[in-house]
This record gives structure tokens, sequence and C-alpha cells, in this order.
């Protein structure tokens, strides 16, 4: 791929992302539950914290009550981004492009995946304004790039996630399972360190689990680099298994003729 | 070389029915082996009941579905192998009110789709707007979606088929559920787009709008074409004639069977009105005072029946259309 194709794309996936993000902020409710429900993962934390005798880093649970909202809205952005296309009907016209399925769907998971990063800011923000967390402003810059590393890679974890979830006909329902199992899988609960030993593992290929381990060392100051790479290489690696399956999803979907994606 | 080539096209589904525990599988044939030639810069309507199958083909036309054996080619290239070189020379319209991210703007979407269909990211915002102009929607390109009317989505879904400027286009019943004024609009929108030299494929119920707007038709039912030419070859092929319509006062069901099987009858029909029946009756003679003794005579047997009025028509597409379904009906499973 030459320098002029590669920006191409990145602008058109910019572009595209920026569409769907201002679609997703159109309606009020959703708006509205965006912020108000960060309000609730901070006072999960802060509470965790008094219960805990205060000893755990109001930060640390403060990012991990963040990253839970994260995870929440990717898991319904995501999981139910093909049943939204089809409900409003664009489904056929996003299929029906030249475009590859797959660099059509991205877009819409980053999307999703933005709003989490919101609901993550937004429990922080809650965190700073109402608990009195203290987050020093020289680590602003590198949780900011942590953030958005993650927000990236989950939005490429959320292609999977769709991709799965196409056979669904309720996927929402799908979703609210999944959810705390994998808050727990990904460290962002408890420590990674808490989990059954032949659990450990698979924390080790989420994004999130990076990702959160990335953002709480900026924080703190410490190094993040490592998780922050280790981050963006399982995003990768999902954003490459992610629009394998969704490719064969559509692929099947016009070979068999199903209504799953229709 | 043919704008369209289809030959010997046949698509199955298979549905599961019954409980989780006593699960079977169905199999449908929606499509049973149909050649169609569509030469560039025409106009082509296809015809047919519910469930016949044109939305199917229209799907496997457009390379939203696969067709389960035959060919199909679009401008030489075949739309199941090459599916992506297909979508650069195709546009579709569906009929209805959805499609589109109804919370943005028409621009807003146009502009999406534009670069889905990868037009130079400079070129976009002119073509677009070009193209709110051809379907009069420039005043409301910056309104939501969702207060459009359905005509002006479906102007919009027009407007969006003709972004990478495709040379063969499929419309899918277009005005289906507009209003008469709307459903002009559209009509004048197709006119254009014949007149630009488009090759055009359009599904629609609407005899009248078929016989306005196509140069050739095929009827399609049961997942096969019946018959395909100009509107006089479906005449022909039909051996629609002088057809008559009466209204009367104490008809019933068995009278039409009565009537269709008198010598020459192709169809009739029977509508229920206020304080009387009204009575079809398609004939195939082309002399109207034979179709008028027919229709005179089927009637003597019916003596609890009282003629009200008789009068006489040539027949129009429509006829043509119902004369073919009605005899046509080969639905029997393979």
């Amino acid at each position: 791929m030459n320098m002029s194709a590669a920006l191409s794309g990145a602008v058109s996936f910019l572009t595209a992302t920026r569409f769907h993000i201002r679609d997703l902020s159109r309606e009020t409710s959703d708006v509205a539950l965006n912020l108000i429900t960060p309000i609730f993962y901070a006072c999960i934390a802060y509470f965790l914290h008094v219960a805990g005798g205060r000893q755990q880093n109001l930060a640390d649970l403060m990012i991990g009550a963040g990253l839970m909202g994260m995870w929440s809205s990717i898991m319904f952005g995501a999981g139910t981004v093909i049943k939204a296309q089809r409900y409003q009907g664009t489904l056929e016209f996003l299929l029906g492009s030249p475009k590859r399925f797959s660099s059509i769907i991205i877009p819409i998971t980053t999307a999703a995946s933005v709003f989490g990063a919101a609901s993550m800011l937004l429990t922080l923000l809650w965190g700073v304004v109402v608990f009195d967390v203290r987050v020093d402003l020289a680590h602003v810059p590198g949780m900011t790039l942590a953030a958005l590393v993650t927000t990236l890679a989950m939005g490429c974890f959320g292609l999977l996630i769709a991709a799965l979830f196409v056979q669904a006909r309720r996927a929402e329902s799908m979703a609210s399972p999944m959810i705390a199992p994998l808050w727990m899988l990904s460290g962002i609960l408890v420590p990674v360190s808490g989990l059954i030993e032949p659990l450990r593992p698979v924390s080790r290929v989420l994004p999130m689990s990076w990702g959160a381990e990335a953002v709480r060392a900026a924080a703190t100051g410490s190094p993040y680099w490592f998780g922050l790479a280790s981050c963006a290489a399982t995003g990768v690696v999902y954003l490459l298994v992610g629009s394998w399956a969704i490719n064969v999803v559509a692929r099947r979907s016009r070979d068999k003729g199903e209504v799953n994606l229709w | 070389m043919s704008a369209i080539s289809i030959q010997n096209l046949r698509r199955h589904f298979k549905a599961k029915k019954g409980s989780f525990l006593h699960r079977t599988t169905q199999e449908t044939h929606a499509l049973r082996g149909i050649d169609l030639e569509i030469q560039p810069g025409s106009l082509f309507g296809l015809l047919g009941p519910n469930g016949a199958g044109k939305t199917t083909t229209v799907r496997i036309l457009t390379t939203l579905l696969l067709p389960s054996s035959g060919s199909v080619r679009i401008h030489g290239i075949d739309v199941a192998a090459d599916p992506d070189s297909v979508r650069a020379h195709i546009g579709y319209a569906f009929g209805g009110e959805k499609g589109f991210y109804d919370r943005l703007s028409a621009r807003d979407n146009l502009l999406f789709f534009a670069d889905l269909y990868q037009l130079p990211m400079r070129e976009q915002p002119k073509r677009v707007d070009e193209l709110l102009e051809l379907v009069n929607l420039t005043e409301r390109r910056e309104d939501r979606v969702e207060t459009y009317s359905r005509g002006m989505k479906q102007r919009l879904h027009i407007a969006r088929s003709l972004l990478h400027d495709p040379s063969v286009i499929f419309l899918d019943e277009p005005t289906n559920g507009l209003d008469p004024v709307a459903a002009r609009n559209i009509r004048a929108a197709v006119h254009q787009l014949r007149d630009a030299g488009k090759t055009v494929l359009l599904t629609t119920h609407y005899m009248f709008e078929a016989e306005e707007l196509c140069d050739r038709l095929a009827v399609i039912d049961h997942g096969r074409i019946l018959v395909q030419g100009t509107a006089r070859d479906l005449a022909a092929a039909a051996e629609t004639g002088i057809v008559a319509r009466l209204e009367t006062r104490g008809a019933n069901a068995s009278l039409c069977d009565k009537l269709t099987r008198l010598p020459s009858v192709v169809d009739a029909s029977l509508e229920f009105l206020s304080d009387r029946e009204l009575i079809t009756v398609r004939t195939s003679l082309a002399a109207p005072e034979e179709a008028d003794a027919i229709v005179r005579k089927g009637l003597e047997s019916a003596e609890e029946t009282s003629l009200l009025h008789l009068s006489l028509r040539e027949p129009a597409l429509e006829d043509t259309y119902v004369s073919l379904v009605s005899q046509g009906n080969t639905g029997a499973p393979e």
C-alpha cells in the first residue's frame, strides 16, 4: 500500500468514525445516560475505597470503574451494531458498497468505543470533582494517550464482538451476561492476581487488561509503554481476526440468504 | 454486450421450522431458472405478484445475495465471482422509508455513502450537492432525514443510487406507498435516468407506471419468467382481447367460475361494492360485439343476477398482467 492510499484510508476511517459519533450523539436519551451512568461508576469506586478502609489508591479504583463503564458501552454498542443497522435499513446499503464490509463496520465499533472512553473520562472527572481524587496534571498527557490507544484497541475488539453477535437475534441479551465476566477477566474490577490460576492467561489476550494497566501506570507516573504497546498489539490481532470474521459472516449471509444479516 | 445478462438463474432458501426438539428444514425455490437479457440504455420492467421472485432477482443482481446456480453478469462481470467490480457499476434504490441515518441530514448521509462508494474526498461535496439539486432537495439538505416525507426519502434513495455515476440502476418499487404527486416526481426522475443513457431495471406493482416508463417488460411468477418483450408482445402472449366490465346485483363467485369456463374468456374477477358488484371479464376476443355476446350468454344461466350496466374497453397492461399471472400459475414445488 502506498503512502497516499494509506493516508486516504486513514482520512476515510476518521471521517466515517466522526459520522457515526455524530449519529450516536443525536439521541438525547443515550447522551443523558452516558453522562449519568459514570456518576454511579464513580460512586461504586468511592464506596469500595471507603469499605476497604481507604487502603487502595482511589484514582486506581476510579480508573477501574471508568473502564467498567467503557466496557459496558462497547459490549452494547459493538454487540448490537449489526442489529442497529438492520433496524434502520442501512445494512444492505453497507453490504452492497464496493468497500470491504469490515472497513465499514470498524468506524462504527470505534464510535461506540469513543463513547466508552468518554464514559471512563467522565467517571474520573466525577471522581475529581465530587470525591477529591488527585490526578497529577503532569500525568494527564500519558493517561490521554493510553486512553486513546485503549479506545482504538477496544474498537477493534468490538469488531469481533459484532461478528460473533450477528447470529444472535437478540444481541443485547447476549451482551449483558458477558459484561461481568470480562470485567473480572480484564483486571479492571479486581486485580488479575486475584483470579484463579487457569484464568490469568485469558486476561493477557484482552486489550482491555493491557489498556487498564497502561492507564493506571500513566496516572501514577510509572512506565506505561509496555502496557500500551501490548494493548496496541492485541488490538491489531483483534482487528485482523475481527475483519476476517465479519467478512466471513457477510459472505455467509450472501450465500445462505439467512435473515440474520438482513 | 448486454448490460444485464441472466442465464438459468436459480435460487433456493432453506428455512428451519418447528420447535427446538422437532426442527425440520424446508427448502423454498424462489427462482427456478430465469433467463433475461437487458440491453444498455433500456428501461426494463420486472412485474409480478408478491413472492414471485422480483426482490430475490434484484438482490442477486445487486450482489446482496449469491445465486444457487446459473450465471448473472453485469457488463460481462460475474456478480458472484467479482462483486466488488460489479458494485462500482451499479446503483440501487429500494422502496420504503428506511435506509438512512435518520438523525443526520441528507447531505451528511450522502457524504457518508459517497465515501463508501470511494469517490475521491475532494469531489464528494460537489457531487452530493449536484445530486441534491437533481432530486430537488437542496433547500432541505441540512435537515434531518427523519423530518422528510416518504416521497422526499424516496428521492434521496435515488440520489444515493447515483453517487458514483453507475451505468446500471435498480429501482425496487420506487413509488410504493407514495401519494400521486410524489409518485409522479419519482417517475419524472426515472425518465431523466433513461434520458441520461442509464440502464434501469424497475420492479413495480403499478401497471400504468410500467407501461409509461418501460421499453421492455417481463412478468415473473413463482420464480419463472412467464413472458418478456414489449407491452404489445405481452398482450399477444396473453391473448388479451376486449375487457368487459359488468355492474350487477346478486352476483357471486360461482358466476365468475362459470364465466371463466366460457370459450374465449381468459379470466373473470369479482369485486363487491356497497350496493352492487363489479365483474371484470377479460377475453381473448378482438371484436367488441363478440365479447358482448359471450358475456351476455354467460349471464343467461345466472337467473339470480341482474345486469345493471355493461361496458367494453380495449385491454391495458394490467389486463395482460392479470391474464398472464392467472394462466401461468405454475407454482408446483420442484
